[in-house]
């Protein structure tokens, strides 16, 4: 598979501090590849050297093969952190900086302010824009160039509820035109809904990289609740390997590898007992991600 | 070129202090640089005395005169011109911008040549508009006999020219080196007393080093002229030798700034 990004025993020391130590990452072409990592585990840093801002101090980093160049990150849509515009200008003269910049034309602006649902405020100054709607417009700066590749670093930061499911819809859009798209992000409900592949960091050490679909692949979880009491019926179901009992009469059970919800749903229909709540619960990527996180002490 | 120009303009255009800082300097500089008779007239009344002279009779704006004169005095308001390059570079430290041209696919020596082609634009504007005001009063001033010399001593131009350029150029790496705006003026003001106290050190024999550092050097481009007119022996052509240092004196700033960004973390 074609590699869009790839870094090679990339690190960044801050005094005796190793914010990334030796990191060995690749993004696959028109992956989500998700970034995850407890505060101060060097997403952000790692996010910045690719794109020129910190300097390494160790390792290498290639984009699409060739070592970074500005050539590169002008087809790249990039945001680190929080957004950064001149405050003194509108959204619509900010985005021409950025139109300048990466050298694409203005005739862009529109769309893209219209995509992150700015048009209202557009020619407003940056400095009196809410902290969503500065986070908006680095959105729509980093889709400008209708990038092949975008960074985004924690894009919901700040977002209502609207604004973080159209970042959502936004995200898988993009990637669905085939882009690739790095993703650093605390929300990680957010990450598995959206994400291909993800990695962890840890004290700026890489302790897992894989892909989300196989965090969901691990036995599957079945919560089930009758109007009757299922403790025996459970107990002797061929199918459940174990049960536990959970609030509201609920049960938590685990099936037998290969059976699902609806071949418990048929068994009890077939002794007769009418399921009231029938829910398939897959892994969450956050349960692993805080198992990986303990493993790794 | 043209698109670094661009970015630095589309930067510019709707920021109301560069307007305020280029507005004052060109007229406070255009009116006090137009009132020279005014200001005889003045220390006239005062009685002031130059000693046999009549002082209403100081051929002023006189060409070719005039060229020195009107560069001599049209210099003291560059600070105003320092100020806004200040601004201009620390703003993109305080807002973080400059980390995010970086981003979007400026490299550092981009961000530098952008902020010398603003600083070379200035100083080209600036230079024009002193060569207007001394053809202009010039050609008032002038009686009928010394028209002939109006072009006389024109290399006063070229040197107020270098004179801005150098200056502009030495307060864009203060301001790169220090990156807040206040602290930046304030060095930007007693920079050249530092120069001078470096004078004052070194042993006699060793002064004239002092002309080889860089404010030093585009301040000798122009000598005071106002001597001549009690007499005194002045310098009243540029020098080519200071002409050469401040030309070297380009490369040098330009690189100076360039090196207090290359291997820099932009956070
Ligand atoms: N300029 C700096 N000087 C010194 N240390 C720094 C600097 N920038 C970052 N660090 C340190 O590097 C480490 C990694 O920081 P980084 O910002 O990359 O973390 P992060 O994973 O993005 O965290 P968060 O989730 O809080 O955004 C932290 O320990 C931080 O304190
Ligand atoms: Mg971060």
């Amino acid at each position: 598979m074609e590699t869009v990004l790839s870094t090679h025993q990339l690190s960044k020391q801050y005094g005796r501090l190793k914010a990334v130590d030796k990191l060995d990452l690749s993004v696959p072409k028109g992956s989500v590849f998700g970034i995850l990592g407890p505060n101060g585990s060097g997403k952000t840093t790692t996010l910045g050297m690719l794109l020129d801002v910190i300097q390494p101090t160790g390792g290498s980093y290639d984009w699409f093969g060739k070592p970074g160049s500005k050539e590169q990150r002008k087809k790249i849509g990039a945001i680190l952190e929080t957004p950064i515009f001149y405050p003194y200008l509108s959204a619509v003269k900010n985005l021409e900086v950025v139109a300048l910049i990466k050298e694409v034309s203005k005739d862009r602006i529109p769309q893209v302010i219209e995509q992150v649902g700015l048009s209202e405020r557009q020619h407003d100054k940056y400095r009196t824009y809410s902290l969503g709607m500065k986070q908006r417009l680095s959105i729509a700066s980093a889709l400008l160039c209708d990038p092949e590749v975008m960074i985004l670093d924690e894009p919901t930061n700040g977002l209502d509820p609207q604004g973080i499911a159209d970042i959502r819809q936004l995200i898988i859009n993009i990637a669905n035109e085939g882009k690739t798209i790095v993703l650093a992000s605390h929300l990680l409900d957010e990450v598995q809904k959206v994400c291909t592949d993800f990695a962890v960091l840890k004290n700026g050490t890489l302790i897992y990289t894989g892909k989300v679909e196989d965090v969901e692949k691990g036995e599957s979880k079945v919560i089930v609740k009758a109007e009757e009491n299922l403790e025996n019926t459970l107990a002797n179901c061929p199918l459940v390997q174990g049960h536990i009992p959970s609030t509201n009469g609920r049960f938590e059970v685990t099936m037998v590898t290969g059976k699902t919800s609806a071949d418990l749903n048929k068994y009890l229909f077939d002794k007769q007992v009418i399921v009231s709540h029938l829910e398939t619960q897959t892994k969450s990527l956050e349960k692993q991600f805080l198992e990986l996180l303990n493993e790794n002490k | 070129m043209n698109r670094l120009l661009k970015i630095e303009f589309s930067k510019l255009l709707s920021y109301r202090t560069f307007w305020i800082l280029i507005g004052i300097y060109f007229v406070v500089m255009g009116i006090t640089t137009m009132s020279g008779m005014e200001f005889l007239k003045w220390l006239a009344e005062k009685g002031a005395q130059f000693g046999e002279v009549n002082i209403m009779k100081v051929p002023l704006y006189h060409f070719p005169d005039i060229w020195q004169n009107l560069t001599y005095v049209a210099q003291y308001f560059r600070l105003l011109l320092g100020i806004f390059v200040i601004i201009s570079i620390t703003n993109e430290f305080s807002y973080k911008t400059i980390r995010q041209n970086v981003i979007d696919g400026l490299s550092r020596a981009d961000f530098i040549a952008s902020k010398v082609l603003i600083i070379l634009g200035i100083s080209i504007v600036s230079t024009v508009f002193v060569f207007l005001i001394g053809i202009l009063m010039g050609s008032i001033y002038s009686p009928e006999s010394e028209m002939r010399f109006m072009f006389k001593h024109i290399d006063f131009i070229p040197a107020f020219f270098l004179a801005t350029f150098n200056y502009l150029l030495l307060v864009m790496v203060i301001a790169l080196i220090v990156k807040r705006a206040g602290l930046s003026i304030v060095i930007v003001l007693v920079y050249p007393a530092i120069e001078f106290m470096i004078e004052v050190i070194l042993p006699g024999p060793l002064e004239f080093l002092t002309n080889y550092l860089p404010y030093h050097a585009l301040s000798n481009l122009i000598d005071v002229p106002f001597g001549r007119y009690i007499f005194l022996e002045i310098r009243d052509s540029v020098a080519f030798s200071d002409i050469a240092l401040n030309l070297l004196y380009i490369p040098i700033l330009i690189w100076a700034g360039y090196q207090t960004i290359a291997k820099k973390n932009l956070s």
